[in-house]
């Protein structure tokens, strides 16, 4: 990882704690160079964003049991406002504005579409790994 | 493509594969001219290259070639040294991708390509024919950095624990067994291997446990680098719980420039030495080795110095436009080696091959990498980073947002608990 | 409290890292309440600052998953708005001690979000959640006769009290007993089903692990549709 750190306020903690506020660090390419390789390429296609958040929200988004929320059938303008306000940092998040703030509103928009296309059912399977000795994942129900 | 006989069909795929195929596969795709996507290695890269080939396209004939009849996720490892999780919750089968996903395993490990006759040999004897072969073998070590190191001392008394697995558990062992007031020496190697935050994860997690049951051990991580990810967040939590920077700390870091580079191991007397000759004595002594591209990469001709480079665009080799690297093997700069990178390579080769295989246009490849990692069970830090493509013969263009040393105790609190929801989401994504 | 609330902070984190474990219901076990106990507790909840656990619900991040003003974006979270004090004030309370553990994944993040509470924080977050209000995003529902039967006379012989007489007749709750109304229906559903196979077992007397015990997954969705029509 390339060591352009910057310091950038993103939360405001002084009503809590009257400290300085928090801290993230930030680098790589500017917010300027991020809109000039999206106008340079073509835009990446709605499945190849979608897919980009299976890792936490389950295959299609839609994984139903772990407390990262399902995305799979989610309402388009509802997933347009609250990923614009994340990109916004409108409010403090755990992940989400820094997983936001490189999308363009085409890009958010492309996404909300996928994901409100997608099934809202749970795509794992109770049984999906079953030969292994189950343990307490299996535990947590919808 | 070779004529495949149904005798063929069935040593490749077994009778339930031909009978129980899903997403619209059936034996009778198999049995046309569909393409054979064959896939090098079944850990994160290969196993997500497999599913998600199949999401896509549902007649391609899908084979993964890997060794072990099962895989045992990274991710979660340290918890199993620590003794606070098991091997066994970080274990995955096949089954599921055999089942729902119409993939067929051999389990076998791949030597050799013919890149003319477009084949992949197996150590057992077996040639498979491909019409795309996606390279995913994970890393190997280097043994050698270390004077005195090898493969076989990792594998007995000096384990390396960087793949999940008997290592991890004698680790464990050793630290269980680490006398009162003992030393624990952790090495951390140079950019890039597997994982940039883990061996200090691992340093955290072990200093906590023996703060509760041998309070006057010690953990010293020697460092062949001078930074490393979340080292802000990391050296808060040491100043804080184990006294970093005073007499009795339980856990110290020296950096490189401070004599950190360790290049040999004394066996007979438990001691590593550094480059600047100073002798450190452990009880326990963890190496984590340097790593480059897996042996299969090597051996191929895909790497060029320890890593193999390919097209931005799909990840095609340089060396053959139908073999694709992803995974810890790839030249990804900027890009780390973590398995999130990995299974999204699999998600942007796998709509490449699909694209070509439909004469479309793969369009514009995009990545990002959402990694976690804890200091404690409920000390947690986050990254989030982005990689945006800059052209096919130029790395993709990186930012990234991580976590600094909060003093909002709700952030660490919950990165903490998301740190283990994603182990479990991601192990489904790929798995199930 | 500024000072406190870190120092304390600090405290239960340290505390925390020795107890604590990756494994399921590892989170410090607590003993079930006796009304007496609760009743206590009731009696000392701190007045409530409605400002300050509005600015609490943002850098508490409370807002990220149960959204602005305590209405849930997504169907995993459930909606604080409009809930009762006393509700609320106890949930913090048993995610703080672990009483309430339905297993990890949303549970466990709760009870991390706790472990930092104050009791003034959960007073100032539960005087705020009670003064919003959450508006039924589902469709007006024609009640079926078998869940207007349940809801209003529940079923003597499978000895399930009426929803109503303990949740209101507009499901608007009653002290520790929550609002049901315009409540998330996937929460409602997932809550149900973890009240029947006994992993969430923090009311007291452990009434519903009871009336939920032979509700078929039919009422159970039926029941959720109907509470999430109404507003709070």
């Amino acid at each position: 990882m390339k060591k352009l750190l910057l310091l950038s306020a993103v939360t405001g903690l002084t009503c809590m704690l009257q400290a300085p506020a928090s801290f993230a660090l930030t680098g790589g390419i500017s917010a300027e160079e991020n809109a000039k390789l999206r106008a340079e390429y073509p835009m990446p296609s709605a499945e190849m964003l979608g897919d980009n958040c299976s890792a936490c929200h389950g295959t299609n988004g839609a994984e139903f049991n772990e407390a990262m929320p399902p995305l799979a059938g989610m309402d388009k303008n509802n997933f347009i406002k609250l990923m614009k306000e994340y990109r916004e940092n409108k409010f403090p998040s755990i992940v989400m504005h820094d997983v936001a703030h490189v999308f363009s509103d085409e890009e958010i928009e492309a996404m909300g579409d996928f994901f409100a296309k997608q099934k809202p059912e749970q795509w794992t399977r109770p049984d999906w790994n079953k030969s292994i000795k189950q343990h307490a994942e299996e535990h947590s129900h919808e | 493509m070779n004529k495949i006989t149904r005798r063929d069909l069935i040593k490749l795929f077994g009778t339930t594969a031909l009978s129980t195929g899903l997403m619209g596969a059936s034996s009778l795709a198999f049995a046309s001219k569909s393409a054979h996507i064959v896939i090098v290695g079944g850990g994160v890269g290969g196993a997500a290259s497999a599913k998600y080939m199949r999401l896509l396209n549902p007649d391609v004939r899908i084979t993964i070639v890997e060794p072990e009849p099962k895989y045992i996720f990274c991710p979660g490892s340290n918890e199993v040294v620590a003794d606070f999780d098991t091997l066994e919750s970080l274990t995955v089968d096949f089954n599921t991708l055999k089942s729902r996903y119409a993939v067929n395993i051999i389990q076998d490990r791949a030597t050799e390509i013919d890149y003319a006759a477009k084949k992949l040999k197996l150590a057992k004897g077996d040639v498979l024919s491909y019409d795309k072969l996606i390279v995913s073998p994970g890393p190997d070590f280097k043994y050698d950095a270390v004077e005195g190191f090898s493969k076989q001392l990792a594998e007995g008394n000096f384990p390396a624990a960087w793949h999940a697995g008997p290592q991890t558990l004698v680790l464990r062992d050793q630290i269980n067994a680490l006398p009162q007031g003992g030393t624990v020496l952790i090495t951390s190697p140079v950019d890039p291997y597997r994982c940039p935050p883990a061996p200090y994860e691992r340093a955290s997690f072990i200093a906590n446990k023996l703060k509760t049951v041998n309070p006057t051990a010690k953990v010293i991580i020697l460092d062949s680098k001078d930074d490393f990810i979340f080292h802000d967040v990391y050296l808060d939590y040491w100043e804080k719980m184990h006294g970093l920077g005073t007499p009795d700390a339980r856990i110290e870091w020296i950096s490189k420039k401070s004599g950190g580079h360790v290049t040999k191991l004394d066996t007979k007397n438990r001691t590593l030495t550094t480059a600047n000759g100073q002798v450190h004595k452990g009880d326990v002594i963890n190496i984590i080795p340097p790593e480059m591209a897996g042996s299969f990469v090597r051996m191929n001709g895909l790497s060029e110095g320890d890593w193999a480079p390919f097209n931005s665009k799909d990840f095609s080799t340089k060396r053959d436009k139908d073999v694709y690297i992803i995974g810890d093997s790839a030249a990804a700069d900027p890009m780390p080696k973590t398995g999130y990178i990995a299974s999204n390579q699999a998600k942007v080769v796998t709509k490449a091959i699909h694209a070509e295989l439909t004469g479309k246009d793969i369009g514009t490849p995009f990545i990002t990498n959402n990694c976690v990692a804890l200091a404690a069970d409920d000390w947690g830090m986050t990254v989030a980073e982005t990689f945006r493509y800059a052209g096919n013969n130029k790395p993709f263009e990186e930012s990234y947002i991580m976590s600094d040393p909060t003093k909002n105790p709700f952030y660490r609190h919950i990165r903490a608990e998301v740190a283990k929801n994603w182990q479990r989401t991601f192990r489904k994504d790929i798995y199930s | 409290m500024k000072k406190t609330l870190l120092i304390s902070a600090l405290a239960l984190t340290t505390g925390f890292t020795q107890l604590a474990s990756a494994n399921e219901h590892a989170a410090p076990q607590a003993q079930a309440w006796t009304l007496q106990q609760w009743h206590q507790t009731q009696n000392n909840i701190p007045n409530g600052n409605i400002s300050k656990g509005a600015e609490l619900h943002k850098q508490a991040l409370c807002m990220t998953c149960h959204g602005e003003n305590g209405v849930a974006p997504s169907r995993n979270a459930p909606s604080l708005a409009g809930n009762n004090i006393d509700y609320t004030f106890k949930t913090l309370k048993d995610y703080q001690s672990g009483l309430r553990n339905e297993g990890h994944g949303k549970s466990a993040v709760m009870i991390a979000a706790a472990q930092s509470l104050t009791q003034q924080d959960m007073a100032d977050l539960a005087y705020f959640y009670a003064e919003q209000t959450l508006q039924s995003k589902a469709p007006a529902q024609a009640l079926s006769s078998s869940t207007e039967r349940l809801v209003r006379k529940g079923d003597v012989k499978r000895m399930i009290t009426p929803c109503a007489s303990c949740h209101g007749v507009h499901g608007e709750g009653n002290e520790i007993t929550p609002a049901l109304a315009g409540q998330t229906a996937h929460y409602f559903i997932r809550t149900m089903k973890a009240y029947k196979i006994k992993h969430r077992t923090n009311d007291i007397n452990q009434g519903m692990g009871q009336f939920t015990h032979d509700l078929t997954d039919e009422e159970i969705h039926a029941l959720a549709d109907y509470y999430a029509s109404l507003s709070k």
